[in-house]
């Protein structure tokens, strides 16, 4: 698995983790992502990131992560949410790094649906359709990140246990659909289209074209 | 399955209505449906609950699965699709068995029409959802 910092440049990942940000997630998570901090117990792990600086400032812990250390493990732990410090703590915008860490909880919530999940017969996503959408996941992340894309794919686990992303921007919509290993994808221009103008079996590596034409 | 042919009594009455249990798996974070609701690729069997078998016994009904949500599509606009609604009666649906019936005439499409057809299906119901599903 490609890690963020792989994927993005020092300048593009200031850009994608905008400051002020504020840390939201359990002392386990947050002591495994910033190991460089002393967490003391029972003390909320609410933590600002100053991003003002060359590296990030974790307050009020005063530690120091380097950025592209940082966005390495974010990419890791993306079970942590990040939200803007606004007064109500709901972040105002959905970042990519908030909705993949939703479509990351879904993706553990299908790895743990049986057969028949539907009560309609349904099979279970197998565990290697699981961690191909987890693959693809990541990928999706920094691609959007890449193309600055301002909507966010969703997921739904289909019957037959394949997983796929719908992702809709503005008169476009792409399936990405994933059964073990393979990958298809299909796509529909403009919305009100029943026909859709692409359905091809792609490539792991062809993900960031099927990701650009969403986003031309 | 899906056949249409040699099966039960098929709808024909492009008024009446039906509706589809829509699992939260199946639902997006705004609480919209998505296409996995009407997945068509393994010819798997569509349930659907007939408006007009069920009349005023609605959240009755609602409680075969009341962990679901519930969405309203018109037999119009399934048949417009060149898609059949047959009889299929359930004996898991108790006193709405008879109200049981199932996609039908997709079997012979191609992957790439059913998705196309999933998919329209799904923007039809999103404009129906008449329960959601609890989160």
């Amino acid at each position: 698995m490609k890690a963020l910092s792989d994927l993005l440049s020092h300048d593009e990942m200031k850009e994608t983790f905008q400051p002020p940000l504020v840390l939201f997630g359990s002392q386990t998570f947050l002591s495994d992502l910033f190991s460089e901090v002393t967490y003391r117990p029972n003390v909320t792990c609410n933590h600002v990131i100053d991003l003002s600086v060359s590296a990030l400032k974790i307050l009020p812990f005063g530690a120091v992560v380097g950025t592209e250390v940082c966005g390495a493990r974010f990419v890791r732990y993306l079970v942590v949410s990040l939200g803007s410090p606004a007064e109500t703590g709901e972040p105002t915008q959905l970042s990519p790094l908030h909705w993949a860490a939703r479509l990351r909880s879904e993706l553990i919530t299908f790895g743990q649906m049986h057969d028949n999940w539907d009560s309609e017969g349904a099979r279970a996503a197998t565990p290697e359709t699981v961690a191909s959408a987890n693959r693809i996941l990541e990928a999706l992340i920094a691609f959007s990140i890449k193309a600055r894309l301002a909507t966010y794919p969703s997921l739904t686990l289909l019957p037959d246990g394949a997983i796929r992303f719908e992702w809709i921007n503005r008169d476009r919509e792409l399936f990405l659909t994933i059964l073990n290993n393979s990958i298809e994808a299909q796509r529909w221009k403009p919305l009100s289209a029943l026909h859709s103008e692409y359905f091809e079996e792609i490539q792991f590596e062809q993900l960031q074209g099927e990701v650009s034409w969403l986003s031309a | 399955m899906a056949e249409c042919v040699n099966s039960g009594a098929h709808v024909t009455d492009r008024t009446d209505s039906v509706f589809r249990f829509i699992h939260v798996g199946n639902t997006n974070g705004d609480g919209t449906l998505n296409s996995g609701s009407f997945s068509l690729r393994r010819d798997n069997a569509v349930s659907l609950g007939l408006a007009s078998r069920i009349g005023a016994r609605f959240e009755a009904f609602c409680e075969l699965k009341p962990e679901q949500g519930v969405a309203r599509l018109s037999v119009g606009s399934i048949l417009d699709l060149t898609l059949g609604i047959h009889s299929d009666p359930e004996p898991e649906w108790g006193e709405f068995m008879d109200a049981h019936f199932v996609l039908c005439g997709y079997e012979h499409l191609s992957n790439r029409k059913k998705e196309e057809i999933g998919r329209r299906l799904r923007d039809i119901a999103n404009g129906n959802i008449v329960k959601h599903p609890p989160q």
